[in-house]
């Protein structure tokens, strides 16, 4: 429905609308450096860094917004992750990934991204500092400190009885019961994967946007906690404790497993994350953004930022785990 | 009962009983009765009523009355006088108070051109009223029109200090204000929402109007409930002599208009429709391109208007009037696949409707010759509602399913009102109005969400609550002449508004005043405070029809503004023909307006959560407005200019930052002409020039990872667009038949076919280099009307 009104009024127009290349007088752009990173409360290792994706280190620097070349990354920055007395407790390096330059159409190394080379872990309740820099711009800082860690009071996880809706080996009701501190605000998000008996990565817990419980039309949710996708921005659901400060909150999704066909799943992990302040705002500014892009009627949705004076997002969440047997 | 409605009854009540007691010292007479047009028997407002013996005077109420009060003679001599009719006299001898009606007939014209004798009521000069026009009917149809519509808020747009919000839009947004600030009543019904086809149309039929009025500022008492302007439309009642007919035929819609007696000289009735068919006639096109696709259905758009009017004469003291209008608009989509018994079939059906239904029933009684009496009884609603359904019947892994859903949102607005207004005469120098009134609010802005499981269709509704609101308020004014050179209208408005067990009282102090340096010259001056108890929540610029009606709560406060004016006017006499000339400025700060959090929309919006999505902050308007309007001879029309500043400042957007309003226009400059040849060849152009709108676009780009670009947006609304002008024509020929007469237009729409700037985006560009080709952002104006010709028959008997 989001695309619909836009459509109509579109189509409405598209009667007898033209359009013509106009020139605009922007402003002269000064390049800043973008950068996006999540500090959690796991050790960052291989694994972690492949299952949250979207916590791993990238920067790029801006550009103005009629540069023919698509932004892209850079590697030669330097960032430095320091604690409350200002000592540097991390460092990163950068480490291309396989891509695609669309320039030359062809793959490609991607540059941006940044491992961890000290695999520091943060600490509930302590307060860090994250400096990035690199030639050419001005070097930028954020600081958060970490929320304390949430409680999971219970999970399971139900199987459905019906038919799956597309097929898929196994379909369920996951639910899952945080309660909530009353003495702070606190923001969550809810992620869940499946492991086999030993313990290892099995496959995804995918959210069902065909269930009617869940609100079947995705432009009109009217559940109001969602599971969210670690690997991309496009899915991530933050919630808040607003409404049921001090109570139960209960997360509760139609979800479908797909994995390994080798092997059995045994455990559902449910991760809940506590989120800063800024992550939180940070992703809800993302949504909000998605919702109005490419919509000319509609205002457009900034992106928060916490990091000066620059983009992107020092995020900072504190995870929990949950195991339930299938 | 609810207490404050039962205060207001009782307060009317008490007040006219008085007032009905009022006695007048024996050494003055009271001539009272009503104006109207010879020919039709319509009420004439605003009729200057003078007595030419002692220069006392009066106008004509919105009703046609008048009431004039003299010392006491032999005889009386009355003169009335109108724009476009011959001047009326009556001489008689009384000696107490008498009535008597004037029926002023239409200006002849045996000069052989169309000299109209008379003038209005007041000069401009005269009177204290300040950013007030009244455009005549005959004028709003002179004008150049779009797609052969004549279109009353476009006209408006034409008038400085008031301006559109974009191309084709009928939008008004005065003097800085929203579209929400309007108070738009017809025969004081207020209508939410009077826009046509995403504004490109309004909703009023000008074959069924007699009079329209804009106030921009210097608000009388008697009106409230809106912070930036008043837009007083009346119907015609119906002719109480004759059986009349008029409609036009046009290349987008048709419309019609009877009237007459239904009893000669006490009642008559008038109905008028107009009915768009772009939809009848794009169905076969849209047949043959659904069918060479493997599909069928149909697409299409359509609106109508119902206008009607019954007018009873009860006596010579009573007149009843029921008057109703319904207007709908609806947006259709209804596509599925030939085959049905295909194991791959999908069906869709989507409809988008919006419309009003207003009613109203009105008594005017004359209590006593110095008080007459209009009680009013309203319905007005506003409803739109959105509806998709969908259905897709595929085979997976060897199984036949299907998938359904349906989906309908609506939302809407609703009020019952009971109105009491007194005029009252006791000496031409005061002209007092008093009077009180109740609004019930029915406010409905949740959704009704309609879910269908998959496989089986499984309905679960979902609504939204309804909030229901109480509007009171008390009124008293007077126009009062201290002395020839100072004349004031003093008033007091009490406005009260409950809601979810909260109240809030407003009290608005309204004053205007004008001095004559000169006879010709006079300086004005104006302060009004207002209120406006209910919100429009607006996701777009271009006034789609799910803009929310939401009432002040617990949360969201009342709008409230102040509006100070200063100005001079003057009427200037070059040629013989006089040419009214006025200047004003006026500074506007508002507080407590709503706007949407950023990325925030009406969907899903259920059980009244919109308090969380909008945000609150302050508003400043002001500037200065020139206008020479001449109104009588061969050539007709007006100049206005506006240079105007209108910011904004929310704490939750734009980080608290002021940045300006999105239809912050600092120029506006507006050239009407309408040159009469003969009776029966009219040419009228209108020329429009206005700063671009303001608005935001991103002024850079970065990346937060692969396939993660975003865009810098920047200060807000920091950008202006293109400046907008136009230049429209239009030629109309009338041809006299033994049975009526038909007027042939002929309209170009954007003479010099202008691109104006609809909106703009960031898109891209390709150049190619041989096999090559290179991918460059640029932005991308879109236009929407270039010039556009059109024809329209219209006939009249």
């Amino acid at each position: 429905m989001n695309k619909l009104l836009p459509f109509l009024a579109s189509a409405t127009v598209a009667l007898s609308a033209c359009e013509t290349i106009v020139d605009v007088d922007v402003p002269p752009h000064t390049p800043r450096l973008a950068l996006s990173y999540t500090l959690s409360n796991q050790t960052p290792t291989a694994e972690y860094q492949e299952l949250f994706e979207v916590r791993d280190l990238f920067v790029s620097t801006s550009q103005g917004v009629l540069e023919p070349k698509e932004p892209a990354g850079r590697k030669d920055a330097t960032v430095e992750l320091l604690n409350d007395a200002g000592q540097v407790v991390e460092q990163f390096r950068s480490k291309g990934r396989p891509g695609f330059n669309f320039s030359t159409g062809r793959p490609d190394s991607l540059y941006g991204y940044y491992v961890p080379t000290r695999n520091f872990v943060g600490q509930p309740g302590n307060t860090y500092t994250l400096r990035g820099s690199a030639p050419g711009v001005e070097a930028v800082e954020a600081t958060l400190t970490l929320p304390a860690r949430a409680t999971i009071e219970t999970g399971s996880y139900i199987v459905s009885s019906s038919n799956n809706p597309v097929g898929w080996n196994n379909a369920g009701r996951l639910t899952c019961s945080i309660l909530d501190n009353a003495a702070t605000i606190d923001y969550y998000m809810v992620y869940a994967r499946v492991l086999d008996r030993n313990g290892q990565y099995w496959g995804t817990v995918q959210y069902d946007y065909n269930s009617p419980s869940n609100g079947n039309n995705s432009d009109i949710s009217l559940n109001r906690y969602q599971l969210s996708e670690a690997r991309s921005l496009y899915n991530q659901y933050p919630f808040s404790d607003v409404g049921g400060n001090g109570q139960r909150l209960i997360f509760s999704n139609d979800v479908y497993l797909d994995g390994s066909r080798t092997t059995e799943p045994a455990f559902i992990e449910v991760t809940v994350s506590s989120l800063t302040p800024d992550t939180y705002r940070f992703y809800q500014s993302l949504q909000r953004y998605y919702d109005t892009d490419g919509n000319p009627f509609a205002e457009p949705a900034p992106l928060f930022t916490n990091v000066r004076p620059g983009y992107g997002l020092f995020g900072g969440a504190t995870d929990v785990t949950y195991r339930i047997p299938l | 009962m609810n207490p404050a409605f039962r205060a207001v009854v009782v307060a009317c009540f008490l007040l006219s009983a008085v007032a009905a007691q009022a006695q007048q010292p024996a050494a003055k007479i009271t001539i009272s009765g009503y104006v109207r047009d010879a020919a039709t028997g319509e009420n004439l407002i605003g009729v200057a009523v003078v007595s030419p013996t002692t220069g006392q005077g009066t106008a004509t109420n919105t009703y046609g009355f008048y009431s004039l009060t003299l010392p006491a003679t032999d005889s009386v001599r009355l003169v009335a006088s109108y724009l476009g009719y011959e001047r009326a006299r009556w001489a008689a001898a009384v000696t107490r108070n008498v009535s008597h009606d004037f029926r002023l007939r239409t200006a002849s014209n045996e000069l052989g051109g169309v000299e109209v004798v008379g003038n209005r009521e007041e000069r401009i000069e005269r009177s204290t009223r300040m950013g007030t026009i009244n455009v005549p009917i005959a004028q709003i149809k002179s004008l150049p029109k779009l797609f052969g519509e004549t279109d009353v808020l476009k006209v408006l747009q034409l008038l400085p200090g008031v301006q559109s919000g974009g191309e084709g839009q009928s939008g008004l947004y005065v003097r800085g204000g929203s579209p929400d600030q309007n108070l738009i009543l017809l025969d004081g019904t207020p209508v939410y929402n009077a826009a046509h086809l995403f504004g490109f149309f309004s909703v009023f039929n000008a074959d069924a109007l007699n009079n329209v009025e804009l106030i921009k500022g210097g608000f009388p008492a008697r009106y409230g409930g809106r912070l930036s302007s008043v837009l007083d439309i009346s119907m015609k009642e119906g002719n109480m002599q004759e059986f009349h007919g008029e409609g036009a035929v046009g290349i987008v819609a048709s419309k019609i208009t009877l009237e007459g007696p239904i009893k000669k000289d006490t009642a008559s009735f008038i109905i008028s429709a107009r009915r768009t068919y772009l939809d009848i006639l794009a169905q076969p096109f849209i047949k043959a391109q659904l069918s060479s696709e493997g599909s069928s259905g149909s697409v299409g758009y359509f609106f109508h208007d119902l206008n009607a009017k019954l007018n009873w004469k009860l006596s010579n003291r009573d007149r009843l009037y029921l008057s109703a209008y319904t207007g709908y608009d609806k947006f259709y989509a209804r596509i599925r696949d030939q085959d049905k018994s295909s194991d791959n079939y999908s069906r869709t059906v989507a409809n988008l409707g919006w419309g009003n239904l207003t009613s109203g029933l009105r008594w005017n009684h004359i209590v006593h010759d110095q008080l007459f009496m209009n009680t009013h009884l309203t319905y007005s609603k506003y409803q739109f509602n959105v509806g998709a359904e969908d259905e897709q019947r595929y085979t997976n892994q060897g199984q036949r399913r299907t998938d359904k859903y349906a989906l309908r949102y609506l939302s809407n607005i609703r009020d019952f009102s009971l109105k009491t207004d007194f005029d009252y005469t006791p000496t031409p120098d005061h002209y007092i109005r008093f009077g009180g009134q109740y609004i019930l609010h029915s406010f409905r802005p949740g959704a009704l969400t309609a879910k269908d499981n998959t496989g089986n269709l499984d309905s679960q509704l979902k609504s939204g609550t309804r909030t229901m609101a109480s509007e009171v308020g008390l009124y008293a004014e007077d126009d009062y002449r201290l002395t020839d050179q100072l004349k004031v209208n003093g008033g007091l408005r009490l406005n009260g508004f409950a809601v979810e067990g909260k109240f809030y009282p407003s009290v608005e102090p309204r004053v205007a005043a004008r001095y004559l340096l000169t006879e010709d010259w006079a300086l004005k001056a104006s302060y009004a405070r207002t209120t406006q108890f209910i919100h429009l929540l607006t996701n777009s610029g271009i006034g789609l029809p799910t803009d929310l009606w939401v009432p002040a709560t617990k949360q969201i406060k009342p709008q409230r503004a102040q509006q100070v004016s200063v100005g001079a006017a003057r009427t200037v006499r070059f040629k013989n023909e006089d040419y009214e000339v006025s200047f004003e400025s006026y500074y506007k700060p508002m507080r407590n307006l709503v706007e949407y959090r950023e990325g925030a929309s009406f969907l899903g919006t259920v059980e009244s959560d919109w308090e969380s999505k909008v945000t609150s902050g302050k508003g400043w308007a002001y500037g200065g407005e020139f206008f020479i309007q001449k109104k009588t001879g061969r050539t007709t029309g007006w100049i206005g200019y506006t240079l105007a500043w209108s910011k904004r400042r929310f704490p939750d957007l734009n980080q608290g930052r002021i940045f300006p309003y999105k239809y912050d226009r600092r120029h506006d400059i507006s050239v009407v002409a309408i040159h009469k040849f003969s009776s029966t060849l009219t040419l009228s152009g209108t020329w429009v020039y206005g700063t671009g709108n303001a608005t935001t676009l991103s002024q850079g780009r970065f990346t937060l990872g692969e396939y993660q670009d975003f865009e810098d947006y920047g200060e807000r609304n920091s950008f202006r667009m293109a400046a907008y002008h136009r230049f429209d024509l239009d030629l109309s020929k009338t041809k006299k038949k033994r049975w009526g007469e038909i007027v042939n237009s002929f309209s170009i729409y954007n003479v010099y076919s202008r691109r104006n700037p609809y909106y703009l985006y960031l898109g891209y560009d390709y150049d190619y280099n041989g096999s090559s080709s290179e991918r460059k952002p640029v932005y991308r104006q879109v236009s929407l009307f270039p010039i556009i010709p059109s024809f329209s028959k219209a006939f009249k008997f």
